[in-house]
């Protein structure tokens, strides 16, 4: 799982950063990012295998980075971090090509899982 | 004169979409903020887990025991938060196609406080395979918390209002069950305001009487294949 490197973009700084340090604790080489422009710096240099990415930043909208991210490489996969109360805006974000979303505050019992399955998508492609 | 009316309906109508902003964007701010401490709380957890809190046990199980607590209030707070958006976001459009069990469920969560306070027991029953509404969600939000508010008032204490959602001739219907231990008449008490807002939905009120001796107040209302039917059959009138 080492192997496995993950990108955490929100601009929310102390929540991105606290997930990171909870990622690498369970095995992941996590790095976070806290607006669209560092976080596609960071994905050009880490080469993610899955992006977190949270769609509102006041930079650049999460769909904007995650256009960016798939046109650099169509076969990361991205998991939207969504405030929306509605579904629609994880909707459209995987309409666009993200794998899934999930609701803030995040359980991370269900990303771990969310992550894996995209860890195994990204695998048989 | 009916200018002035208009305006006035104009200036609440966005009054509502400026306080539906505001609370969307409290909501979303209250969301960062509880991620913040779910992660924060969660590593604690994970270095408690880790370190063993240095071999002390009992040590480790007040920890333990405080960071459950917290994650067991964050996980409340979320669900509270999540149904406050999508109360927040149904004045984002004035009228919409809608399921009337999701719109009632999200407004309920925050309905049960005020039962509470008049120590009135609260339950919700969804019926199922209901209709799809086209109306709009915002407004009848509004209506029933004035219906549900009304309806409080007249029950005495240690009483039980139900909040039921089901089918109906007309499309479906709303419910207002409370014991018949009323203090007074949901149907006579209703402000003139309200009754407005019902014709605007389209919808028509009715009191019973169950076999059990319960109250109801019914909100009947039509559902999207009854509404366009009416439309259609309007402009069939019209044409011909």
């Amino acid at each position: 799982m080492a192997d496995t490197k993950l990108l955490v973009i929100d601009d929310e700084v102390e929540f991105a950063a606290t997930l990171c340090q909870r990622l690498n604790l369970r095995g992941f080489t996590s790095r976070d990012a806290h607006s669209g422009i560092e976080g596609l710096a960071s994905f050009a240099e880490l080469e993610p295998d899955v992006v977190l990415l949270d769609l509102k930043m006041p930079d650049m909208s999460g769909l904007d980075v995650l256009a960016q991210i798939k046109e650099q490489n169509p076969l990361v996969e991205v998991i939207i971090l969504t405030g929306h109360g509605s579904v629609h805006a994880g909707i459209k974000a995987m309409e666009k090509g993200a794998y899934d979303y999930i609701m803030k505050p995040v359980d991370l019992k269900e990303l771990l899982k969310m992550i894996n399955a995209a860890i195994t998508k990204k695998g048989e492609k | 004169m009916l200018r002035d009316e208009s305006q006035e309906q104009t200036i609440r109508y966005r009054q509502a979409e400026s306080f539906g902003h505001l609370m969307a964007g409290f909501s979303h701010d209250m969301k960062n903020h509880m991620g913040i401490i779910r992660e924060s709380n969660g590593l604690i957890g994970d270095l408690v887990t880790m370190s063993g809190a240095g071999g002390d046990t009992i040590l480790a199980e007040r920890l333990s025991k405080a960071v459950a607590s917290i994650e067991q209030r964050v996980s409340v707070v979320a669900e509270l938060l999540h149904y406050l958006s999508r109360l927040a976001h149904r004045a984002d459009v004035p009228v919409s196609s809608f399921q009337l069990n999701e719109a009632i469920k999200e407004e309920s969560v925050f309905l049960e406080r005020f039962a509470k306070l008049a120590q009135v027991s609260f339950a919700l029953e969804l019926g199922s395979d209901l209709p799809a509404l086209y109306s709009n969600p915002s407004l009848l939000q509004h209506v029933v918390y004035r219906l549900y508010m009304t309806t409080l008032t007249t029950m005495e204490t240690g009483g039980e209002l139900t909040v039921a959602t089901a089918t109906h001739p007309t499309g479906v219907a709303i419910i207002f069950r409370s014991e018949a231990i009323n203090k007074g008449n949901a149907l006579h008490d209703i402000d003139p305001d309200t009754m407005a807002a019902v014709d605007k939905l389209g919808g028509t009120l009715q009191e019973r009487s169950t076999p059990e001796g319960m109250s109801e107040l019914l909100l009947c209302l039509c559902s999207s294949a009854e509404e366009e039917a009416a439309t259609d059959g309007v402009s069939s009138g019209q044409t011909t």
